[in-house]
């Protein structure tokens, strides 16, 4: 096998022969290890085989000879004891029969042969001798007759170990031939091969021709040795790639750079083109000039600028002086008319003074602006741009600029002339008012009269608040921190728009939800400006339907008590024209209703909702609007806060429990109305029935359980309130419960009064009623005794005249035109104050005499009102301490909240509001009688 | 304007409503008349009073400037600004506000300059009193 391997590969050329010599070599070398080695292993396993059976052969025969003599000598001693020889003879003779007896001899006592058979002449030479006595047993003891001597062959022995070594001989050919066989196959199989493919693929590579890899898979040292050539080949075959497309890309390159060169020449010479096309067609004129101030290259913009000609002819270094000269000659520039020399000397200072640009007034009416820059090789680079448009702008812009202001100074002062001429006539309606609640005056009459008041009064609030608008935007607005009776502070809103709501014939309604705390500090004008916006906007907007205002609470668990915080949610909802989702995020921006012809429509500033929500955001809240088209808008508002005690609670209590449990049955067609209704009734604790349909309530009456009173809607289908009331009487007779009827139209009318008149109604409401009003109609009707004290007090003109006399009052303060003018108020309200001028005297006067209230100045020398206040508190503790109030000038708030901190009870603002005197020794008053009770 | 609630009822056009509104303000006058009942022999007495104890409060006031004592300075301009504005003396009472606003502060630049200002501003106000013929009520 090797034999063929080696001549095909020596065919294949001389270059192999080394290669293959070794091959050679290596074949025969391993044979000259493996044949010496089976042979010498061969005879060395064969050879211990037969010494070791050669041996068991010759024990074997020895004991066959022991055996032999010792059983024959027993055998023959009768027999040669009788002398019978020829017994002996047989004896012997039977010996001779076995093989292995070579002979065979016995001898008498004197070792004379008795007899013999076989070659006894061969004892001396014979392996396997041996001698025996024949000893005769004569009873007590033995005696020897003869000796028997017995020699064996080995001659069997022999022929079998020689039969052994030819099969041996046999076995070892069989063997060494398998063994070689094995060898050279396994050799050329595991190690041949392989080398033979690698010599290829080497040989492969050696012609140029694609290499291959070797495919020879095997997990021994030549697969290894397989798998590492193949890789260290196509590494090879990498890097030579690599090697390759690197002295592509080095050729590719230098081709490259030459079309470069070639190119760049050709660019520069473009691109000096291009700088002479671009220096001429920029419409600025431009000019170089070099270090000495020599021109280098001007455009024609230039020379028309300069010169007037396009074309002018000015040869490349031409000095600065000479071209303003020449310019100057051209009547170019109508400043160098005048004094020629002088404006060329000021043109080449100029000129030199590089950085900041000047403007100059070019013939025609034009003007240029020219920059002068330094270049980095000393020149100069001149650049003069026609401005005359930008100028003639910018003119303009001024002008225009300095209307406008004045324009906006005018606006600013026709709104203040306008302020001060609408709150003239305003105050005149105020006055007027307040005069006309001073006479006596019907119930209905004064309610008008009110509303003229609130009306007069609140529009006072808003036209402050537009001319204030600028003030909020610019978040200089500050909120006032009063105790708020919000009850008062809804309704009151609410009543204002009520008319405009009757007028459109929509439902508006109220609803204060029991959660919400009756007073909270707060600012309830900006609070009644906020609501008054939503509501008016509500009622503007609707055409057919309600506008519900509902005020809660979002914090029900809370307590109502004072100091605790609040957070109310007020919501107006209406069932208006609605507002498109995309107009919504403009609603609360300045001037922007929902769009002009909305304005023009229903009126309207557009400031309402953006002040709505600076005051809302002001006031720590937040305001949102939700809206369907065509269904209606909500708005909502949230207004965090502190509730706080109002004055009036007490007689309110009296009102309240005076009217406690008593059945009322409500009728009227609208939910919302009967929704609200019931549950008022049900805060103040009255049984409240409410039914919708006229005959149902007439129904209702007949039953077992009689209505204390009855409420009766004016305006509805079927059946009108007088209608009601009449069929009411008629079924009940004398058994009738007072009525009150409720009327969203207008009183004024005369057939409506004099039917009202006819009913015998207990109260006439108008819609939305006020609580007070109510409850006071409630009372009127259900417990008429508490009643007339109360209306007494408030029909009285002037309440404050009569009762007066039994507080005392101390006036403190160290101005005199105050002294004056408090003491002539208080005189005025009835009462007889003392007045001193310093603190220290107001601590005397309290410790001498008890007064009921002290008015205290906070500005005083020496002695300021807070500290007088603490030292009379001081003084006085243990005994009773009058009702303390800070006067003060000051119109902060934040101060009011300090005077009430450090120990006041109440505060007033000066000029003293009579008013606001009054309710405040009212409080007094309590104050001492709750002290003294 | 809460301030003008019960005011008089005057009918907006009345004579004197021109007389001299820069210096002093009409509705102010007429509060005034109407919180201490309308008596125009009370009026008067105050309007003595304001003739007479004004100057002494500016006298306080120089006084309190030279001595550059603040405090007072800020109490007597406090108690001018309250009377100023009893008065409806419009452009006194803001001198005197800001005056009291610049001791609060305790920032007085010049305080002899603002006092003097003040006094002229005082002058004019009462000569302006002097000449007013009172309003009914």
């Amino acid at each position: 096998m090797s034999g063929k391997t080696v001549s095909g590969l020596s065919s294949d050329g001389s270059t192999s022969a080394k290669g293959l010599r070794g091959t050679r070599s290596v074949q025969s070398k391993f044979l000259l290890y493996v044949v010496p080695l089976v042979l010498v292993s061969t005879l060395l396993v064969f050879g211990l085989f037969e010494w070791n059976a050669r041996r068991s052969a010759e024990q074997q025969l020895q004991v066959k000879l022991d055996k032999m003599v010792e059983i024959q000598s027993a055998v023959l001693a009768e027999s040669l004891w009788n002398v019978a020889d020829n017994q002996i003879k047989l004896i012997l003779a039977a010996l001779i029969t076995d093989q292995d007896v070579l002979a065979a001899a016995v001898y008498d006592e004197r070792d004379r042969l008795v007899a013999e058979v076989g070659a006894t002449d061969q004892f001396e030479q014979a392996h396997f001798v041996l001698a025996d006595d024949i000893l005769y047993d004569g009873g007590d003891q033995q005696v020897r007759i003869g000796q028997l001597r017995i020699a064996l062959t080995d001659a069997r022995l022999s022929s079998l170990a020689r039969e052994r070594l030819i099969l041996v001989a046999f076995l070892a050919g069989i063997l060494l031939i398998a063994v070689v066989g094995a060898t050279l196959t396994a050799n050329r199989r595991i190690i041949g091969r392989p080398l033979g493919l690698l010599l290829e693929s080497i040989k492969l590579a050696q012609s140029d021709a694609p290499r291959k890899p070797v495919e020879w898979n095997s997990d021994d040292e030549i697969g290894q040795v397989v798998s590492a050539f193949n890789e260290m080949q196509q590494r090879q075959t990498a890097y030579e790639q690599q090697l390759r497309s690197a002295n592509d890309e080095l050729e590719h390159r230098v081709d490259e750079r030459t079309a470069e060169l070639a190119g760049a020449e050709l660019t520069a010479r473009e691109a000096r083109g291009q700088l002479t096309d671009a220096i001429e067609s920029i419409t600025e004129g431009f000019a170089l000039f070099d270090s000495d101030d020599r021109l280098v290259v001007a455009n024609r913009r230039y020379r028309e600028i300069m010169f007037g000609d396009v074309d002018a002819d000015i040869a490349t270094g031409t000095s600065f002086a000479d071209i303003a000269r020449r310019a100057a000659e051209a009547g170019r520039f109508p400043n160098a008319e005048k004094d020629r020399q002088a404006w060329i000397e000021r043109q080449i200072t100029r000129h030199r003074t590089t950085g900041s640009p000047y403007i100059q007034e070019i013939a025609g009416n034009h003007w240029q602006q020219i920059s002068n820059r330094s270049t980095d090789q000393g020149g100069t680079v001149a650049v003069h741009s026609d401005i005359t448009e930008i100028k003639r702008i910018s003119d303009e812009l001024k002008r225009a600029k300095d209307a406008a202001e004045a324009a906006n100074e005018a606006k600013s002062a026709f709104l203040a002339t306008m302020s001060h001429e609408i709150r003239t006539p305003l105050n005149g309606i105020i006055g007027m008012s307040t005069l006309l609640n001073g006479t006596r005056l019907t119930e209905e009459q004064r309610d008008f009269s009110d509303t003229i008041a609130t009306a007069a009064d609140t529009l006072l609030t808003i036209i402050s608040d537009i001319l204030d608008f600028s003030k909020v935007e610019a978040g200089a607005l500050e909120l006032e921190r009063t105790p708020t009776d919000l009850v008062e502070t809804i309704e009151s809103s609410v009543e204002l728009v009520a008319a405009k709501a009757a007028e459109k014939d929509i439902e508006l309604a109220c609803r204060i939800n029991p959660d919400v705390p009756a007073g909270m500090l707060g600012d309830p004008v900006r609070l009644k400006q906020i609501l008054m916006n939503l509501l008016n906007n509500a009622v503007k907007f609707t055409e057919v339907g309600e506008v519900v205002l509902t005020v809660s609470s979002m914090m029900p668990e809370a307590s109502l008590e004072p100091g605790q915080t609040t957070l109310l949610v007020f919501e107006v909802r209406d069932t208006g024209i609605g507002i498109p989702a995309d107009r919504m995020e403009r609603l609360f921006k300045s001037f922007s209703q929902v769009d002009a012809s909305t304005t023009r429509r229903y009126g309207g500033t557009g400031l309402g909702l953006v002040i709505s929500k600076r005051l809302v955001e002001l006031m720590g809240g937040e305001i949102s609007v939700e809206s369907t088209v065509g269904e209606g808008t909500v708005f909502k508002f949230t207004l965090p806060g502190e509730v706080a005690a109002i004055p009036d609670k007490l007689s309110r209590d009296a009102q309240l429990a005076a009217i406690k449990g008593a059945n009322v049955l409500i009728v009227d067609d609208n939910r919302t109305n009967r929704l609200i209704l019931s549950e008022k009734f049900r805060a103040w604790e009255l049984s409240p029935r409410a039914v919708g349909a006229p005959d149902e309530a007439l129904d209702l009456i007949g039953t077992d359980d009689p209505f204390d009173l009855i409420i009766v809607d004016f305006k509805m289908p079927v059946m009108n309130g007088f209608e009601f009331t009449a069929a009411a009487r008629d079924r009940l007779g004398p058994k009738a419960p007072p009525m009150i009827l409720f009327s969203s139209a207008s009183p004024m009318e005369e057939s409506f009064r004099e039917g009202a008149a006819k009913m015998d109604y207990s109260s006439t409401l108008s819609k939305p009623a006020k609580s007070g009003q109510l409850l006071s109609a409630l009372v009127k009707a259900l417990a008429p005794d508490t009643e007339r004290i109360d209306s007494q007090a408030q029909a009285d003109p002037r309440p404050e005249m009569d009762t007066a006399t039994d507080v005392r009052v101390l006036l403190v303060d160290d101005n005199a035109i105050n002294r004056k003018v408090g003491r002539k108020i208080l005189k005025r309200l009835g009462y007889d104050p003392i007045v001193v001028s310093s603190g220290k005297e107001a601590i005397d006067g309290c410790q001498s005499e008890d007064f009921d209230i002290v008015l205290m100045d906070i500005e005083m020398p020496d002695m300021d009102g807070i500290a007088a206040t603490r030292q009379i508190r001081e003084v006085l503790s243990g005994k009773r301490v009058p009702f303390i109030v800070a006067l003060t000038a000051n119109a902060m708030s934040s101060e009011r909240e300090n005077y009430l901190k450090s120990g006041m009870d109440d505060y007033l603002s000066k000029p003293i509001d009579v008013d606001a005197l009054s309710n405040s020794i009212k409080a007094a008053r309590r104050h001492r009688d709750a002290q003294l009770s | 304007m809460r301030n003008f609630h019960d005011g008089t009822g005057e009918q907006p056009s009345a004579r004197g409503s021109k007389l001299s509104t820069d210096i002093i303000d009409d509705n102010a006058i007429r509060r005034l008349l109407s919180v201490i009942g309308g008596d125009r022999e009370d009026f008067l007495e105050l309007m003595e009073e304001f003739e007479e104890s004004t100057p002494l409060l500016v006298d306080k006031m120089k006084q309190a400037a030279t001595e550059a004592n603040i405090d007072s300075l800020r109490i007597s301009a406090h108690s001018l600004k309250s009377n100023a504005r009893d008065f409806g003396a419009v452009q006194l009472a803001s001198l005197c506000e800001a005056l009291e606003l610049a001791c609060k502060n305790q920032d007085v630049p010049a305080p002899v300059d603002k006092v003097a200002e003040i006094e002229q501003a005082l002058e004019a106000a009462r000569e302006a009193l002097r000449g007013m013929t009172l309003p009914d009520v």
